[in-house]
């Protein structure tokens, strides 16, 4: 009975469609789905309120009017993304008005002339902006409030010099004309210059290193100072943009109305902030992208064009007005804020894991597993001055390397290792590591990809990302967690790739999940291309290819047991499981100078939670409903080290009994008669002797060769 | 005898020919001016029932553009033809929208009172290349559409110039110091009225304008402006303005300082009940109006007369100059104003 009662859950439990809505809900567009969905609702609201309202002449001729605002929510946009905000947005679009109208009508210039002067105008406008903001540090609100009285006096001081010369002086110009109200193809021009001034502001913004800094200053200032990002000066760009934007706009509105008056731009600053807000664009920084605004500009746009349509008097238009931006910061608070939670609620999605009876470890069972105290006298290195060495390798100079918490590769030199030195400062978690044939070391790091190390020391990158998997919602081309890697004898990398929905802070969570949700991958270098050979593996960890090169052993840590995978000979492409049901969590596997292999077991399993594991209902009501602290993980906290033979069989273990110095084992590493113990939470690393071992095997020549 | 009946016989029947000519002719004559009637009248029918005026003021909510609102409302609807009124509320981004979207629906007539003379000049002239014919009430652009109806600006200026001059210029005895307080300096009605004051102003070499201030329309800015202009210029003679309705402001400052007596405030607009009672209370000294409703009026007759002659639109352009009273104090009669409008 229970079996069919499992064979349903497996089957239950393998997909899910609450994985997809909470991967779709995690993408960075869904931040702006409420706008989208209300731009929607306004624009099917004029549609059946207005007749004719979607033909295309209708919908060219409403959006020509809407080029100049387009522009100034850019600007809007651009500063709140960086943490700010620009009031004077308004104010610089009268100025650029009235400067291109004065340079046209009264002075006759050329158009060729006046479009720089007035974008010059605009940048010097946003560089006053962005001196008082970026370098001298003031607050962006007032400042940007000052700078709107000042611009706004400026132009009410100069407009009636020249008021009656700008409305009775004309040029003909047919790129003038053009540009206010010329069409191509039927698209009203200055909306195509809009289009071709947001794709490029769409690229600068997500696609290149001057738009991640604007990102990264307005989402933690301090982070991003402390990343190096030249915060000042950046932010005085972003000012110094807004007003080229909001002159571009000035311009615009030149060329399509030829006026320059009084209330011209009034308010402007508002409606912008609103459509910006709308859109997405969150007010506290950091959040935001050229689709938002536009879409928070096409809302505001079509709405009240819609009610001047319908014949809607100017007040009840300006309640709507603002209510609608009440709606926005409603949006912006609720929405975004607590995205992310909803998130975290539905995220973590069980699946049926059967695990099988489990292996006794206890002292006394007189099985291969039993706990004994190999480790318990194991010296330790670098203690208390190594932070998390995951994995522990040592080179052809008896140097022993590991990666830290800190992103570093320290490297122990000395006859017992007590000159301690960073070899290497990389960033991300580095994980498993392995060095080529030229004695580069290559190492996998969490929240990067894989990496290497020159022997001088000089870091260089070799792959973050592998093709992505086809028709899957979240992007997963991306490495998030390369997790070990060992390298074949014809160069190529082959490396794991835990999971591809948690980060490396959060991967314990993965195991709640018990899902395939990890792939292997090989790195070729002749072809300097990355592809993805596995997929849907349960937390594949610790990777080695097998001494005659011909296939690889790899670990599945949730699934508790251990695949090989042949990459040459006759059998190219065969997976098989070499070792099934292991008494604990499979980490790092590594090569035995007696052509056995070295395993780590992270963890024990423990009853309560192989139960758990059959039970998805369990675990998903407990993520749903119970605080993160108090849930059901797996054991990570004992462990130990096993010797295994090509053939599947597990031949010794070694128990640091009690774990008082090794209590969980990531990996190990033998040379020269000793084995050296690496722990993803210790703040050692541990060295025993193996008196039976060749005391002049080394890992680096045992691949390859003597140098 | 026999002579006598044949007299009696032809007298009878020259009679009768005679009233049957009369009678013939009579009838006949009817039935020609019947027809000539229903030609005209068929003519009108379909020339004007059912056409679309649309009206397009800077705002609603003003004394003016209500009596404007109220006078071809009624004419038109009177006359058959459906009103339709969009209010952009002094916005000119919802104007030009409203205007766009009554030329992508092709209303048949559009009247559009112009906030300044450049803004809406494209846009007019794009509705009448599109069909659509544009009379221009008061404040034109400009373009030069079908109509124009409302005020001669130039002259009106001049009128009330030359009225301060008498007040103020030689030989009043007074300082001759004269402030204008200019409405939205690139607004047709302020450019044109401004132009005849000042050559007005400019006859008498004893006038000299000692301020001259735009307070785009704006009571309170009015205020503000003469209250400094009367700080610096405690002699002043007179402030003129082309609203009437923003000199309350200037009235205001006026009174404010005292110097109702002597500082004479001009105004120039629509008969409205406010500025009867700025005139009766002598806030206002001197005002120039016009009958708004029956600008509406005209407006919608110049309507019907250009759907009657079949012109294109612009192809004839004219104007329709409203008549002007002088109202002061002693001349306002509460018959003469208009109560506002109840919305």
């Amino acid at each position: 009975m229970s079996s069919i009662t499992e064979t349903i859950q497996k089957v239950r439990y393998k997909w899910s469609f609450q994985r997809a809505v909470a991967e779709l809900l995690a993408k960075r567009w869904m931040e702006s789905i409420i706008p989208f969905l209300m731009m929607c609702m306004v624009l099917i609201f004029c549609a059946v309120a207005i007749p004719g309202y979607l033909s295309f002449s209708n919908l060219s001729d409403t959006f020509s009017q809407f080029a100049e605002f387009g522009f100034v929510v850019l600007a809007m946009t651009l500063v709140l993304m960086v943490g700010g905000i620009d009031l004077s947005v308004g104010a610089m679009f009268a100025l650029a008005d009235f400067v291109a109208l004065v340079l046209f009508n009264v002075f006759e210039i050329p158009v060729w002339g006046v479009i720089p002067l007035v974008i010059l105008t605009g940048a010097l406008m946003g560089a006053i902006n962005g001196v008082l903001i970026g370098y001298l540090k003031l607050g962006a609100f007032l400042t940007t409030l000052v700078t709107l009285l000042l611009f706004r006096a400026t132009f009410d001081l100069i407009t009636p010099i020249y008021a009656v010369e700008i409305a009775t002086g004309y040029q003909e110009s047919e790129v003038w004309d053009f540009i206010g109200d010329g069409t191509l193809f039927g698209i009203p021009a200055n909306i195509i210059i809009l289009i071709i001034v947001a794709v490029i502001a769409h690229i600068l913004l997500s696609r290149s290193r001057p738009g991640w800094h604007v990102a990264a200053i307005g989402s933690n200032r301090k982070a991003a100072r402390h990343a190096g990002i030249r915060i000042d000066f950046t932010i005085f760009c972003t000012y110094v943009l807004s007003g080229i934007l909001s002159a571009t706009a000035g311009l615009v509105y030149a060329t399509r109305l030829n006026s320059s008056s009084s209330n011209t731009g009034d308010g402007l600053e508002v409606m912008a902030l609103t459509a910006a807000v709308l859109g997405g664009v969150s007010l506290a920084g950091g959040k935001g992208s050229v689709g938002r605004a536009l879409i928070g500009a096409t809302t505001i746009l079509v709405l009240i064009n819609g009610l001047v349509r319908l014949g809607v008097t100017g007040g009840p238009t300006l309640v709507m007005q603002g209510m609608i931006m009440l709606i926005a910061v409603g949006i912006d608070v609720k929405w975004l804020k607590n995205k992310n939670k909803a998130i975290s609620k539905i995220y973590v999605v069980p699946a049926f894991l059967d695990l099988g009876e489990r292996p006794d470890a206890r002292i006394n069972s007189h099985t291969v597993f039993e706990q004994n105290s190999k480790l318990n006298n194991a010296r330790a290195i670098g203690l208390g001055t190594i932070d998390g060495p995951e994995d522990v390798i040592l080179d052809r100079q008896n140097r022993l390397y590991a990666g830290t918490r800190e992103g570093w590769i320290v490297r122990f030199s000395g006859d017992n290792h007590e000159h301690q030195e960073v070899f290497a400062r990389i960033g991300g978690r580095p994980l498993g590591m392995a060095f080529d044939a030229e004695d580069n070391l290559i190492i996998c790091i969490g929240g990067m990809g894989v990496y290497g190390v020159h022997p001088d020391g000089e870091v260089y990158k070799i792959t973050d990302e592998t093709n992505r998997t086809p028709w899957k919602i979240n992007d997963d081309s991306r490495l998030r967690l390369a997790d070990d890697l060992d390298i074949a004898p014809d160069g190529k990398i082959y490396f794991s790739e835990a999971t591809i929905r948690y980060e490396m802070h959060s991967w314990a969570m993965d195991g709640l999940e018990g899902r395939g949700n990890g792939r292997l991958v090989c790195y070729d270098p002749a072809k300097k291309q990355t592809r993805t050979i596995l997929r849907d593996l349960v937390f594949p960890n610790g990777v080695c290819i097998a001494h005659d090169g011909q296939s690889l052993f790899f670990a599945q840590t949730w699934a508790c047991n251990i695949m090989q995978y042949w990459i040459a000979g006759p059998n190219k492409g065969k997976l098989e499981v070499a070792i099934e049901n292991l008494p604990g969590n499979p980490d790092n596997i590594n090569r035995a100078s007696d052509g056995n292999y070295w395993l780590a077991l992270t963890g024990m399993r423990t009853p309560a939670f192989d139960l758990a594991m059959k039970k998805p209902g369990f675990r998903t009501r407990m993520v749903k409903r119970v605080p993160p602290d108090e849930w059901i993980y797996s054991n990570i906290n004992n462990g130990c080290v096993i010797k295994f033979s090509g053939d599947g069989e597990v031949l010794e273990t070694y128990w640091d009994k009690g774990g008082e110095s090794h209590p969980a084992i990531t990996s190990m590493r033998e040379h020269r008669g000793k084995l050296y113990l690496g722990g993803l939470m210790n703040n050692r690393i541990g060295v025993i002797d193996l008196p039976d071992a060749d005391p002049n095997w080394t890992g680096p020549e045992n691949y390859w060769g003597p140098k | 005898m026999v002579k006598a009946t044949i007299k009696k016989i032809a007298s009878t029947l020259m009679i009768a020919g005679v009233a049957i000519t009369v009678a013939s002719t009579t009838m006949a004559a009817g039935k020609i001016s019947g027809k000539t009637e229903r030609m005209v009248r068929s003519d009108y029918v379909t020339a004007v029932e059912g056409k679309t005026v649309a009206y397009v003021p800077i705002s609603l909510g003003l004394p003016l553009s209500d009596y404007w609102m109220y006078g071809i409302q009624t004419s038109a609807e009177a006359a058959g033809m459906k009103f339709v009124v969009k209010d952009p509320a002094w916005k000119v981004d919802a104007m030009t929208q409203a205007i766009s979207a009554l030329i992508s629906d092709k209303v048949d007539y559009l009247v559009v009172q112009n906030p300044d003379v450049q803004v809406l000049a494209k846009l007019l002239k794009k509705a009448e290349e599109n069909g659509t014919h544009v009379i221009q009430l008061n404040m034109a652009s400009n373009y030069r559409s079908s109509g124009f109806v409302g005020v001669d600006w130039v002259s009106h200026g001049e009128e009330i110039g030359q009225d301060i001059v008498k007040e103020c210029g030689t030989g009043s005895g007074k300082s001759g110091k004269v402030a204008i307080v200019q409405g939205e300096l690139t607004a047709a009605a302020n450019v044109w009225f401004v132009a005849g004051l000042k050559k007005a102003l400019g006859e008498d070499s004893a006038i000299s304008i000692v301020n001259d201030q735009a307070a785009q329309w704006d009571a309170t800015k009015a205020h503000d402006i003469t209250a400094a202009v009367l700080q610096q210029n405690p002699d002043l003679c007179a402030t003129a303005g082309v609203w009437g309705i923003m000199m309350l402001g200037s009235g205001q400052a006026v009174k404010e300082a005292g110097l109702s007596d002597q500082v004479l405030v001009y105004g120039s607009g629509s008969n409205s009940r406010p500025v009867c009672d700025a005139l009766e209370s002598g806030v206002l000294h001197k005002h120039f109006s016009y009958d708004s409703i029956l600008q509406g009026r005209d407006v919608v007759n110049a309507i019907q007369a250009i759907a009657q002659t079949g012109l294109e639109p612009g192809e004839k352009p004219f104007a329709l100059y409203s008549p002007i009273m002088i109202q002061d104090s002693k001349t306002v009669k509460a018959t003469d104003c208009h109560d506002l409008i109840a919305k």
